[in-house]
């Protein structure tokens, strides 16, 4: 049998890391809070390194554009050179703590003038890979957060907490395809369902709330038939998911589809959030006493 | 050695994934450093075990980017196989073809990611991931190649122990 095994260890070997990986994706279905469990594990191990190789990458990127500034320029050059980059730097300095100013300025407004308790985060990382919208930020639960907590801009939504740690969070973007949630639409109020971009979508299992999205944008679907909407409306939150807070802004609709066979109207909607130029976002730290559980189930 | 060179070459592929690939995405879509780097080593190296790093690299990358855990080292285990299987007889030193089997291999590899999502959910819009997310990535990953390969040819230069020696 050993011998049997020895002869066969690479075939045995691939046998075991299949079987290995095929456990770690039915845990997700047999038993979903071991595999979360397993996730936040994971993904806790993984910040650290995450957040090392960033520090390492801006170091090294600091170090490089100082070396390149000063190989090869004459010892006369240099003197005034790096005066006139000191001041551009200075300059360019000012002009970029003016510019965040103001950007926090408006957010900070923002933050006085609605009601919820919020804390603001940086964004400290994004997605890896094609197909999901994540951003990381560095604040976690020390902070209050918990997972499905919202989290929003002055523009409007962003997303809602998908994994927390001690230190930092994962926030799903609403373009992510896992991403659902009731929306309605600003001029006429009437109800529909959001979703992160994508297509074929099976209306029947949309009570689990579970969305794989293209992020490329946001697709409106259950708008009724007789509904008037059109380019340029507005979507908002309605709040019905117990995640978001009703009334924050979602995007314009961009088109309409409408088929005459068809039930449903679909929009298509520009979000309102730049999600590549993101540096901050805010948390809303709700009251997880007062019932503000989200509707649909976790994926 | 060679654990070690295995082990570095993991990290730098994930720190490059990690901090400089996001930045270099074109129309949103985004090379897959770890992907080409794994099968480099595998067409280059032709270890016989080089499946499991595969099947690391693959969990590793499922866990920075929280994604299902277990679909990427599910496709990166089957990318490699299938450079294991067909690497000998197709691919000889040259940029152009191991650039061809990059793309090739990444489309490969991309087709059993998308249809383990599906397989999970069967709301993934396969049809459209294919054409918009895989093909584009496939051949971004085929452009990056030459980058990729020549680096891991220097570092053989460097490391008289490295597995090919």
């Amino acid at each position: 049998m050993v011998d049997l095994l020895k002869r066969n260890r690479v075939l045995v070997s691939a046998c075991t890391v299949l079987s290995l990986l095929a456990v770690l994706l039915s845990l997700r279905w047999s038993n979903p809070s071991y595999a979360r469990w397993i996730d936040e594990v994971l993904h806790a191990a993984a910040y650290p390194v995450q957040a090392g190789y960033r520090d390492a990458a801006a170091g090294m990127a600091g170090a490089f554009s100082h070396y390149v500034y000063l190989v090869n320029v004459q010892a006369e050059n240099d003197r005034l050179k790096e005066q006139v980059q000191t001041l551009q730097e200075d300059l360019n300095q000012y002009v970029n703590s003016a510019i965040q100013f103001n950007l926090l300025r408006e957010q900070l407004g923002f933050l006085e003038e609605t009601p919820e308790r919020k804390v603001w985060a940086e964004v400290i990382g994004e997605s890896a890979d094609n197909f999901h919208n994540i951003l990381l930020i560095n604040k976690g639960s020390q902070a209050g957060i918990r997972r499905n907590f919202p989290v929003v801009l002055r523009q409007g939504v962003v997303g809602r907490i998908e994994s927390v740690t001690a230190l930092q969070s994962v926030v799903e973007l609403v373009v992510d395809r896992r991403h659902r949630f009731p929306v309605l639409i600003l001029r006429t109020r009437e109800r529909m369902q959001a979703r992160g971009n994508g297509s074929d979508v099976d209306l029947q299992s949309e009570d689990k709330g579970i969305a794989f999205g293209q992020g490329n944008g946001i697709e409106v679907e259950r708008v009724r038939m007789l509904t008037e909407i059109e380019a340029g409306d507005s979507v908002i939150t309605s709040g019905l998911d117990g995640i978001f807070p009703k009334g924050l802004l979602v995007g314009t609709v961009t088109s309409v589809g409408r088929e005459k066979h068809d039930l449903f109207q679909v929009a298509e909607v520009a979000p309102v959030v730049d999600f590549s130029r993101i540096e901050g976002v805010f948390v809303i730290l709700r009251d997880r006493r007062a019932g503000a559980y989200p509707m649909f189930s976790d994926p | 050695m060679k654990g070690v060179l295995y082990a570095g070459l993991a990290l730098l592929a994930l720190g490059l994934q990690i901090t400089v690939v996001p930045d270099l995405s074109i129309w949103g879509i985004r090379p897959d450093v770890v992907l080409v780097t794994v099968l480099a080593v595998t067409i280059r190296w032709r270890d016989k075990f080089v499946f499991v790093y595969a099947a690391a690299l693959g969990v590793a990358l499922d866990s920075f980017t929280h994604g299902v855990l277990g679909v990427s080292g599910m496709s990166f285990f089957a990318a490699a196989i299938a450079a294991q299987l067909v690497g000998g007889a197709l691919y000889g030193d040259s940029l152009v073809s191991f650039s061809t089997a990059v793309f090739a291999l990444s489309l490969l590899e991309g087709i059993v990611f998308v249809v383990i999502f599906r397989v999970l959910d069967s709301q993934v819009p396969w049809g459209s991931w294919l054409l918009t997310r895989v093909v584009p990535e496939a051949f971004y990953n085929a452009l990056i190649a030459p980058a990729v390969y020549i680096g891991i040819a220097r570092l053989e230069r460097w490391t008289p122990l490295h597995p090919r020696s």
